[in-house]
């Protein structure tokens, strides 16, 4: 019976939605033979503690349902679930509650009200800026929200599968076990909790103009339909086809407006923050199988949202959409976030297409948003050029270049060039000039500078410090709303902070190594037949080296963070005092969208900055920034 | 790994923005035409990670760039001489 057992568990954690199935038949099971049911609780609750243990809370609060739905097949005695919940209370997993719900009411009433959570808050996770018209909720405000609902309508919810009535004359006389105690394990340094999110929506019952009804926001319906469309992104996420048809084959599709759901879930998760749990082209992908499959009725809404994401829609559906409804962005001040989306939609589209293809696409009233040609602006092949000091020796170098001339002789020519900079070798103020002169060639043309600004930084001629002080300088100032300086900017963090995880990684390693090795030593086991395994084990001298690069990283890794930081203080406490200065209501789209960028970073600033040794003065300034805001 | 069924119009810049969106692009070299030396309708897009272009193969494959649907494919990696198609 185990083995077969041990299958039924692996469905039950990659199948939760087939969930009342299985436990239907461990009661069926129960009924018919008290041991075996009793050694199928055993086994549960053995899984369930290991996965406690090491983490692996998604896979624990299914088996933590199907724990809870034994109850409903008679298999485990109501009170024992109640004491687990007792000893989970502070992990607050209280979504079981649906599933088993109406049954403790019923018999347990007094013991199961005293379920009370204590209010944990979590704000700067939210998606939208305002709460109009739909609000974001902390999840676990709005799970008790939907659970609060359900109880005032006794318990009786109409999205759960409950194939066991059907059997209810024999399961009412089988007998029941009594759960072990369990308790999870406390807190331990190593373990990642599963982050706190708010609830995302984009619809209400009102958006769904025809069908079957939308459930409110604090249905418990709406929680439990999301999370099993979750579950089935989760399990597919690596096939975007199957992904598209399982969602559009939901069990009850009929008893609800499925594709407003799905769309709904699949943002959600793409807008999560600080990131979302999959790549973005997974979500880009599996919604253009979604429309595939169901042209015309997936809402049209999906569309505004996200300029890359959309710009990729679009490439996808030959660019049409009805652009006549954004026509009024063309009269408006193009810092503000209609024209400001449009613009940067139609960058994208031009980086995924060309750029006559954008301008025959785009209505003409929209000329203005048009970005440029990209093109280079190569000042030694203008008019005038040969007037300048240099001009001769860059053909020369093109010539050369063009018949593939060997890298040394292409120095020869380099060095004839007239030097802005001293001869000191490579400093940050050379790196900056070198962006600076990126800019001047590359300026129309957005993605040649981030592909440049990355292949400068991954050959480690510019140091991302270097690219820092670039993009917050008084030169980039009339591009610092654009979407492309970033992107550059997340792309340096995301590369610095590789370069130290990868660095880390491989200090750990040899280290690692070496110990085994000193072991092996120590116990008398380095044998002469083992030579060839030396080359694998570091020397001292070389994890010394290594300790040094990471920690060169590491400063190079806190001087960036600080640079950003400090910048943008120092441009946001700009801003607050010359609006104050001129009576000006301070909180413009340009104030908002540039503190909420330091806002997502917070988190990182504060695990990577703001421990016990940083300096006075930079904590003095953090502080100062949170209390801008309050 | 081998991409294919691209547009001769499409350029190297569209094909590292769309690829770029599964991962860290090492190099892209643009498939061109023996004689003419201009792009025909292949290339090679290298990852430095298999997981990135597993990822292309899930999610870009069978999509459009350009309005041509393109097909991507396992490669046992470049070699000089093999951007040159037949011609």
């Amino acid at each position: 019976m185990l083995p077969s057992f041990q299958k039924q568990r692996q469905n039950v954690v990659r199948m939760p939605e087939k969930l009342t199935v299985y436990t239907t038949l461990i009661g069926l099971l129960n009924a018919k033979n008290y041991n075996c049911g009793g050694e199928f609780v055993e086994m549960l609750v053995r899984n369930l503690k290991e996965a406690l243990k090491t983490g692996e809370y998604e896979n624990a609060r299914i088996m933590v349902r199907f724990l809870s739905d034994l109850v409903n097949c008679h298999v485990i005695v109501a009170g024992s679930v109640l004491a687990m919940y007792d000893n989970f209370v502070e992990v607050t997993l209280e979504d079981n509650i649906p599933q088993v719900g109406k049954e403790l009411y019923e018999k347990k009433e007094a013991e199961f009200n005293k379920f009370k959570r204590q209010k944990i808050h979590v704000p700067a996770l939210r998606v939208w800026s305002a709460d109009f018209p739909h609000p974001q909720e902390e999840y676990l405000e709005c799970l008790w929200a939907q659970l609060q609902n359900l109880r005032s309508n006794k318990w009786i919810e109409k999205q759960i599968v409950r194939p066991y009535l059907a059997f209810d004359g024999v399961l009412s006389e089988a007998l029941q076990h009594t759960l072990p105690q369990i308790i999870p394990p406390s807190h331990h340094e190593d373990q990642t909790y599963p982050l706190p999110h708010v609830v995302f929506r984009m619809f209400d019952y009102t958006d769904v103009p025809e069908g079957p009804v939308l459930p409110g926001s604090h249905a418990i319906e709406r929680y439990l339909i999301e999370e099993q469309l979750s579950r089935i992104i989760h399990t597919n996420h690596r096939e975007r086809k199957d992904c598209a048809a399982a969602l559009l084959s939901f069990p009850t599709k009929n008893k609800i407006p499925l594709n407003y759901m799905i769309v709904e879930v699949l943002f959600g998760q793409l807008f999560q923050l600080p990131r979302p749990p999959y790549l973005e082209i997974f979500y880009g992908s599996t919604l253009i199988e979604l429309c595939k499959l169901q042209p015309g009725s997936m809402p049209q809404v999906v569309s505004f949202l996200f300029t890359s994401w959309f710009a990729y829609h679009l490439s996808n559906f030959q660019f049409r959409w009805s652009w006549d409804d954004w026509s009024a962005c063309v009269e408006m001040d193009p810092e503000l976030p209609k024209p400001k989306f449009i613009r940067e939609t139609l960058e994208r589209c031009l980086r995924l297409s060309y750029h006559q293809r954008v301008v025959d696409t785009v209505p003409e009233t929209f000329e203005n948003l048009i970005p440029e040609r990209p093109q280079s602006n190569f000042k030694y092949e203008m008019e005038g050029a040969s007037s300048m000091p240099g001009t001769m020796v860059a053909h020369q170098l093109i010539a050369s270049i063009k018949s593939k001339c060997t890298p040394e002789e292409a120095m020869v020519l380099l060095k004839d060039l007239p030097n802005p900079l001293s001869d000191e070798e490579n400093t940050e103020e050379g790196q900056i000039w070198l962006l600076r002169t990126m800019f001047e060639v590359w300026r129309t043309h957005h993605q040649m500078m981030v592909v440049l600004v990355d292949k400068l930084l991954k050959t480690q001629i510019v140091e991302p410090s270097a690219v820092a002080n670039w993009l917050f300088s008084s030169e980039m100032q009339p591009e610092f709303t654009k979407f492309y300086v970033w992107e550059m900017m997340h792309s340096t963090i995301k590369k610095m902070s590789k370069h130290v995880d990868k660095l880390q990684t491989d200090l750990d390693d040899s280290k690692d190594k070496l110990d085994a090795a000193r072991r092996k030593k120590a116990e008398g086991l380095d044998l002469v037949g083992d030579e060839d395994m030396d080359d694998d084990v570091p020397t001292e001298e070389m994890v010394e080296r290594m300790e040094e690069r990471l920690e060169t990283a590491q400063s190079q890794q806190k001087r960036l963070f600080l640079i950003i930081f400090q910048r943008f203080i120092m441009i946001l406490t700009d801003h607050l005092a010359r609006c104050e200065g001129n009576g000006i209501d301070y909180n413009t789209p340009w104030y908002k969208w540039h503190h909420e960028l330091v806002y997502k970073y917070i988190s990182t600033l504060e695990s990577l900055l703001f421990t016990s040794d940083i300096d006075f003065h930079i904590l003095e300034i953090f502080q100062q920034f949170c209390a801008l805001r309050s | 790994m081998y991409v294919g069924n691209l547009s001769f119009f499409t350029t190297e810049e569209q094909i590292y923005e769309l690829f770029g969106k599964c991962g860290d692009i090492k190099r892209i070299i643009m498939g061109l035409d023996k004689i003419k030396k201009t792009p025909c309708g292949f290339c090679f897009v290298e990852y430095y990670t298999r997981e990135e272009s597993e990822n292309a193969m899930r999610y870009v494959n069978g999509t459009r760039l350009d309005d041509r649907i393109i097909r991507c494919d396992w490669d046992v990696g470049f070699k000089e001489g093999r951007q040159y198609g037949r011609g």
